[in-house]
């Protein structure tokens, strides 16, 4: 694996981890939850 | 700029266009909020649409993106996050089903308003793209067809949610936002209209002509072009360049390594192509003389960025051809840089450029291992494949100070990547590129 597999691993993952955080941080702060 | 800086860089700003639309909505006034799981699913389709629109951008062959990022990676990435994608798309209509049943009707195509029809036509749309292109082989489609076809999903996959989007008009009667959306959109379609308009007249502007084919071994062919009415342009030996002999306006291009010195003064660019599908099938009968259109230079695997260090090329087959394009071009500059070149075929007689690697031998400080599957009885040299043994008796002594550049199918990518870092090569200094990205 070298050093683009690496960040192109990474990349797809905090994507994906991002995404997921954020939607139910939006979620929790609209629904009056936080 | 550094290239390790703008590749971070465009990381930050891909990051920015997908979140920036929903982290400005939790930071500005906004309307009141509803029940939690409706607002996970309308922020999971914003992510969806951006994710979506965003979509456009690794397979652009956009210069400036494509020098921060080798090809096969921006593929790969492209596969990944739009699989993703498609399960944020399809999570948004199921969290707000599951929060209301009610809202099931709206999947209802016949009676569905507008603003839910097109949400479920973009769907079926990004459903087709998945299926075709994850097992394009499988339901046997011809590439070109594919590519059209993939185009015209996308295209309306992406119309459709935006459509959608604008017509629910909930967090997007906010002012800002609409300007948001609209700026992405305005990139996605500089996008479309770049690769779809500019890019196939800038090919058309800047001809090339055959200069000489000739046969190689393996069911090989040697291609040389040169610029017709223009300087060309220059690449560094490694790189690439997409191919047509027919109308840049049909799309029917092909990526193939560099094979020539990069270093020649007549923009001549040479390729080896092997006779494999329906476009390299064809190449015999390019005529010398006929005009093809040449869209690159593209890739990050290269020689000049590594200028100091002693190298290590490995390639099976054909994947020697930007591995020959390299070794000409350092025996042009007379280097006298410590190289290795371990090569694998399958047989002796399937050895492209047999007869020039031993010249040079000769003319570098090369030391070149052939690795054969099936060598002749009296063959004293290394057998079978590439493996993390048959590293280690050639390799040079410093061999973890070495940049190694690795070029051929996936199957021999992955198992001698997984054998260098067996032997403790950082992981950056090693390079690879594969034989198919679509």
């Amino acid at each position: 694996m070298d050093l683009h597999q690496i960040v192109q691993r990474w990349f797809v993952i905090i994507t994906i981890a991002l995404c997921l955080l954020l939607a139910v941080l939006f979620g929790a702060v609209q629904a009056g939850m936080l | 700029m550094k290239k390790k800086t703008l590749t971070y860089l465009w990381i930050a700003i891909y990051f920015l266009m997908v979140f920036l639309p929903l982290v400005l909505l939790m930071i500005f006034p906004r309307p009141d909020g509803r029940e939690f799981l409706r607002e996970i699913a309308v922020a999971l389709g914003f992510l969806a649409m951006a994710l979506l629109g965003l979509q456009t951008i690794p397979t652009s062959r956009l210069k400036f993106f494509t020098k921060a990022f080798p090809m096969d990676t921006l593929y790969t990435v492209h596969h990944k996050l739009s699989i993703f994608t498609f399960i944020l798309a399809v999570a948004h209509p199921a969290l707000l089903i599951l929060n209301n049943p009610v809202v099931l009707r709206l999947l209802n195509i016949f009676t569905a308003p507008w603003r839910a029809r097109a949400a479920t036509l973009s769907l079926v749309a990004m459903l087709v793209l998945i299926i075709t292109s994850v097992w394009r082989k499988q339901i046997k489609l011809e590439y070109h067809t594919w590519r059209w076809g993939h185009d015209a999903a996308s295209f309306l996959a992406i119309g459709l949610a935006l459509f959608h989007m604008f017509k629910v008009n909930h967090y997007m009667a906010l002012t800002y936002q609409r300007v948001i959306w609209l700026v992405l959109t305005g990139i996605w379609a500089a996008i479309i209209l770049y690769i779809r308009v500019a890019r196939p007249i800038i090919m058309i502007n800047h001809p090339y002509k055959v200069v000489s084919l000739e046969q190689e071994r393996g069911q090989c062919w040697s291609l040389t072009l040169k610029p017709d009415g223009h300087k060309g342009f220059e690449f560094q030996a490694g790189q690439f360049a997409w191919i047509t002999p027919d109308s840049p306006w049909i799309f029917k291009e092909n990526p193939f390594s560099f094979s020539n010195n990069a270093d020649n003064k007549e923009g001549l660019v040479g390729f080896t192509i092997k006779e494999l599908g329906d476009f390299t099938a064809n190449i015999k009968n390019l005529e010398v003389g006929q005009t093809i259109y040449v869209d690159g230079p593209y890739g990050t695997f290269n020689l000049d960025d590594y200028q100091e260090d002693d190298l290590v090329f490995i390639a099976g087959g054909i994947g020697s051809a930007p591995v020959i394009g390299m070794l000409r071009t350092l025996a042009d500059r007379g280097s006298t840089k410590q190289v290795t070149f371990l090569y694998g075929n399958p047989t002796w007689d399937t050895i492209i450029y047999r007869e020039e690697l031993a010249e040079l031998e000769k003319r570098l400080n090369l030391n070149l291992v052939h690795v054969l599957e099936k060598p002749p009885a009296d063959w004293e040299g290394e057998k079978g494949f590439i493996t993390a043994d048959i590293l280690k008796r050639n390799l040079p002594e410093n061999h973890k100070d070495a940049t190694y550049f690795m070029c051929g199918p996936l199957p021999m990518v992955e198992a001698v990547g997984g054998a260098i870092r067996n032997i403790d090569v950082p992981a950056s200094h090693l390079y690879t590129e594969q034989y198919e990205m679509a």
